[in-house]
């Protein structure tokens, strides 16, 4: 999962990246707000950690101006203000959850998972293919009711490969997905990973579309 | 005396007892001058009435001395009245009381000492008749008299005496009430209320300026108070962000699987309680700063002076980064002001100017004067801050885009400009001619 980070303080910002990516997301981080919106109109994401005190443009215009787009993107605000109608002004906004600082990284990443999962249309948190089940919060993977092991490079391929079944996910976007920008990967990092998945959950659940990318077919109803 | 009810009390008594004194002392004068005219003209008329009836009676018929024995007196007054009746020379008749000798020598009245008494005495010529009546009288009926006079005057003052002090209680009390009713409702206010005193009732004019002092008191505590308020929430809120980051990287740290993210994460916890301990430093000196500064604390100051020891204060950090420092002013300039809050607006403006500029640049203050403004501008060789940008750089916690990596708040621009509103003065943002780095301005009235 790919997920944009917008945070001026620096050591909060390098915080939350660092814990986010040890979730095993990419996560693109940015200071400004202009940047943000700019970012927001060129790039996916699958969510935004969105601060509301930004240098240049507040975090309440970067999400008015998305959800005028009909922009349909998961946001979490991140805020000092806790006032009960600073949150109801940023949920009135177009915000999709309220986190007040200091807050609890798991809480933070328990709050990303169910957004996440909501955005991707289930209501139920584990995610059920054919024999394969796979539990974003615990990070575990059972197949036959067996547990695999899995690296979380691994991991959080195949739940961006489950959440979107039955679409070619290409190889930028599973890259960025896993470790957002900035980040110098070796070519073959995604077929690697494949390749590794491939061996401990079966051949035939990931399959290739050449030139294109990876996809996980829907199963035959 | 503490009590302005007993002041009261005591200044009315004296007042009450200088007014009985007078009393008295005038009524004595007057009943004896009085009760002296009366007794006189009856001493007179005794006399000539005596004196017809010597005639009148066998007196006349050539009876020698006869002294009234009998001592039936009709009256308790009457032994203290005597009188003789001479013929030439010879004593024809005399009351009880009366010696022997004359009474008196000269006719008319005269004052006379018979036998250690004090006597009023009037004697009466009769020529035709060869014959001298003296008529006398004792003193202490007259005294007696006036004493009773001045005394049946004063009784109904003195009985009412003990009524009139019952009544100067009441008044004064009552006169008092006002007092004891604010006392009251001052006494029963709670801490946090702090609205004017509002009595209630006609307000005497002798406590107005009393209630205006309470009410101006409680003012200034409602605006410190709230002031405090703010302060703490202002404080609260803007410590969330950094323990937020603290918390962030700590959590961070714990979860690392390599030394190098665990240490990275650490240095970040280290530079967060950093800049919380600035955040802090600047809180409190705005708290400082805000509600104590009025016109009042103003004294001289010497903005040249004052720059020239804050620059030699902040040379070596300049050195550090291989700034040039330099102060240029052609005169001496001294301005109404507040040296602690000055300093720390010049303070502020150059330990900025140090932080933004990059390695040997320049960091020039100026002072100069013009025909109504006493000028002091710091400029510096840094990135300068965009146009837009300039009016938002004064407002609290804003800090400029791309300055993420510079320890600061975000106060001290807002303190700047406190300072600068306290002084009267205006502070802009400009672009050096040079056209690289900022120029801060600050335009004192002359």
């Amino acid at each position: 999962m790919r997920l944009l980070l917008v945070e001026d303080d620096p050591v909060l910002g390098d915080g939350i990246r660092a814990g986010l990516s040890q979730e095993g997301y990419g996560v693109d981080w940015i200071t400004d707000g202009q940047q943000a919106a700019n970012a927001l109109q060129t790039e996916r994401f699958d969510l935004l950690v969105l601060d509301l005190n930004l240098p240049r443009k507040s975090g309440l215009e970067i999400l008015r101006q998305i959800r005028s787009q009909n922009n349909p993107l998961p946001v979490l605000i991140l805020t000092a203000r806790d006032t009960l109608s600073d949150r109801v002004t940023g949920l009135d906004s177009g915000a999709d959850d309220y986190l007040t600082k200091p807050f609890d990284l798991d809480e933070l990443f328990a709050r990303v998972r169910a957004l996440l999962r909501r955005s991707k249309g289930r209501a139920e948190p584990h995610i059920v293919h054919g024999e394969l089940v796979l539990n974003p919060a615990a990070h575990t993977v059972t197949l036959n009711n067996e547990p695999v092991e899995l690296t979380s490079g691994e991991f959080s391929l195949l739940q961006l490969l489950l959440e979107e079944r039955g679409h070619v996910i290409s190889r930028t976007r599973l890259e960025e997905t896993l470790y957002g920008w900035h980040k110098e990967i070796d070519s073959n990092t995604i077929e690697v990973y494949v390749h590794h998945l491939r061996k401990k959950l079966g051949n035939s659940l990931i399959r290739t579309v050449r030139g294109v990318g990876y996809v996980i077919d829907k199963p035959a109803a | 005396m503490k009590s302005i009810q007993a002041r009261l009390l005591i200044w009315l008594l004296v007042t009450f007892g200088i007014l009985w004194s007078a009393i008295t002392y005038t009524t004595y004068v007057q009943s004896t001058h009085e009760v002296e005219e009366i007794f006189d003209a009856q001493l007179a008329q005794a006399a000539a009435v005596l004196d017809q009836i010597s005639l009148l009676g066998n007196v006349r018929n050539g009876q020698t001395e006869k002294q009234l024995e009998q001592e039936i007196y009709g009256h308790r007054y009457e032994k203290k009245i005597a009188f003789q009746i001479w013929r030439n020379g010879t004593l024809l008749l005399r009351s009880a009381n009366a010696p022997s000798v004359p009474m008196a020598a000269q006719s008319g009245y005269s004052d006379q000492t018979i036998n250690k008494a004090h006597w009023r005495v009037f004697s009466l010529e009769d020529p035709d008749n060869n014959r001298r009546i003296v008529v006398g009288e004792l003193y202490e009926v007259r005294d007696e008299l006036v004493t009773e006079i001045t005394f049946n005057s004063l009784y109904p003052l003195t009985l009412f005496l003990p009524v009139l002090l019952l009544i100067i209680w009441f008044g004064v009390r009552r006169s008092l009430r006002p007092v004891r009713t604010l006392a009251t409702q001052v006494a029963r206010r709670s801490p946090s209320n702090l609205e004017p005193v509002k009595p209630g009732f006609n307000v005497p004019t002798e406590i107005q300026p009393l209630i205006k002092a309470l009410n101006s008191l409680f003012e200034k505590l409602r605006i410190a108070f709230e002031h405090e308020r703010l302060f703490t929430a202002d404080a609260a809120h803007e410590l969330r962000t950094p323990l937020a980051s603290i918390k962030t990287q700590a959590q961070v740290a714990l979860r690392a699987t390599t030394d190098k993210d665990r240490a990275h994460a650490l240095q970040q916890i280290i530079e967060g309680v950093n800049r919380s301990t600035h955040l802090i430093q600047q809180l409190i000196t705005t708290a400082r700063l805000d509600p104590d500064l009025t016109e009042h604390d103003f004294t001289q100051v010497n903005l040249t002076e004052l720059a020239r020891q804050l620059l030699t204060e902040l040379d070596s950090e300049a050195r550090q980064k291989d700034i040039e420092l330099s102060l240029v002013a052609e005169q001496e300039q001294v301005i109404p002001g507040n040296r602690a809050a000055l300093e720390f607006m010049l303070r502020n403006l150059l330990s900025n100017a140090l932080r933004y500029t990059p390695e040997t640049g320049q960091v020039t203050v100026k002072i100069s004067t013009d025909a109504e403004h006493i000028a002091l501008s710091v400029t510096d060789t840094g990135p300068g801050i965009p146009p837009a940008e300039r009016e938002r750089v004064f407002e609290r916690f804003y800090r400029g885009e791309d300055m993420q990596h510079i320890v600061g708040s975000g106060l001290g621009l807002s303190i700047v400009k406190r300072v600068v509103k306290l002084h009267n003065a205006t502070i802009h943002l400009e672009q050096p001619e040079s056209g690289i780095g900022l120029r801060v301005v600050v335009r004192f009235p002359k």
